[in-house]
């Protein structure tokens, strides 16, 4: 497949989820052209971060045990998400910030707080929410509780 | 017609151990020419198109293959992606089977368009909107484009496989066995769809078949073969009207008249 550069098959993959869903569905491992030249999968990464790939300083390796397989990308690397032209790349978008560090612009997760339809959204990355929790900021939860202490 | 051969056959044979598969087959098919293979089973006229494909490799012998920038290339010299390309460009391969030549999983518009974004169209709408087209022109209800192969009967299954062949605009279409599978109605309007697609296009064509009714109305040529051997060949008229050796008359002798 890498030697014949024959990658017509993961479009097939983002036309089906076009096709079934009206817009491109694969949230995770979605597929990317790694300078030009070869399509990786970057499992288990969220799609949200795929533009952090493109020219990163890091070096970055991802391994899939069960295919004993291992690759890396270099720094300063070109990464581009695969698409349509009339269906362009799109990352999520979160309408509020984080719930309980008020951060924007990171992945939130939607935890359900209650079966009467309570929900919250907040950093994925927890290690960074407290970080920032402990150095003063709040989300409008973490407000709201306070104020009712 | 233009004034040169598409593919230039030339003393090809294939052995399979001490076995034969076909053994000095030469020809030239011009394009927009269809030229179809009989004989019975086991007359090596599939390993034939597997040599001529490139799917086998022939024991000896040369297939050359006129290239769309007018150079007459070795088949068998070409690299490996290179030959992968041509294969999903300009050429087509219809199995006799739908399910080998189709993805059953995915969407019938998803295996029409394959082809297209394997050639790096990026349009979703226009792949869309080509794949629709080409549902249409197999007869296949528009509406069924979001549905599985695995759904269709086997006519629409076949009709399918060959608007997934024939997307690129191919200019060389292999056929095998293509009526194969389905019953007499169906076969009927598959070749009248066959035919009219060629005709419109322009394609050159090789079909391999049992069913000299086939070549009868398909095929402007036929090669009959027998043992590995070609045994005859000509215009498909001449053939079955005034067949020379003794085995096509008793092949063409032994369909029933209706």
């Amino acid at each position: 497949m890498h030697a014949l550069e024959e990658y017509g098959l993961m479009h097939v993959k983002l036309y089906e989820d076009i096709a079934r869903n009206g817009h491109i569905a694969t949230t995770y491992a979605y597929p990317v052209k790694v300078e030009g030249r070869y399509v990786m999968d970057p499992s288990p990464t969220p799609k949200f971060d795929n533009p952090k790939m493109h020219m990163s300083e890091a070096l970055q390796l991802f391994g899939a045990g069960r295919e004993k397989r291992i690759y890396a990308v270099p720094p300063y690397t070109e990464v581009v998400s695969l698409d349509f032209e009339d269906h362009p790349f799109e990352i999520q978008h979160f309408d509020k910030p984080c719930a309980l560090c008020g951060a924007e612009h990171v992945y939130l997760d939607e935890v359900v707080l209650d079966d009467k339809g309570g929900r919250m959204f907040v950093c994925s990355d927890t290690d960074h929410c407290e970080d920032r929790r402990e150095h003063g900021h709040a989300g409008h939860l973490l407000a709201q509780q306070e104020a009712a202490e | 017609m233009s004034a040169v051969p598409l593919l230039k056959v030339n003393d090809v044979s294939k052995f399979y151990g001490s076995r034969t598969g076909c053994r000095n087959v030469s020809f030239e098919l011009w394009p927009g020419e269809v030229l179809a293979i009989v004989g019975e089973s086991g007359s090596g006229k599939t390993t034939l198109l597997s040599c001529l494909s490139t799917r086998l490799m022939p024991s000896s012998g040369i297939v050359e293959y006129h290239m769309r920038d007018g150079q007459y290339r070795d088949l068998a010299r070409m690299g490996e992606a290179e030959r992968r390309f041509l294969m999903r460009t300009d050429w087509g391969f219809v199995h006799q089977n739908p399910a080998d030549g189709l993805r059953m999983t995915v969407s019938a518009g998803a295996n029409v368009g394959e082809r297209l974004m394997a050639v790096g169209d990026r349009h979703y709408g226009n792949i869309r909107a080509t794949a629709a087209d080409w549902l249409r022109r197999v007869e296949i209800e528009e509406d069924r484009i979001d549905d599985q192969p695995r759904a269709f009967s086997g006519g629409m299954r076949q009709r399918l496989q060959i608007a997934r062949n024939l997307v690129t605009s191919p200019r060389l279409v292999f056929m095998d066995e293509p009526t194969g599978g389905l019953d007499v109605s169906v076969q009927a309007r598959l070749l009248d769809l066959v035919r009219g697609l060629v005709h419109d296009l322009g394609l050159s064509a090789i079909i391999v078949t049992h069913d000299l009714a086939v070549a009868r109305l398909l095929s402007h040529r036929m090669m009959v073969m027998k043992d590995g051997l070609v045994i005859e060949q000509g215009l498909t008229d001449r053939v079955l009207d005034d067949p020379r050796e003794p085995y096509t008359q008793l092949l063409v002798s032994s369909i029933l008249q209706v």
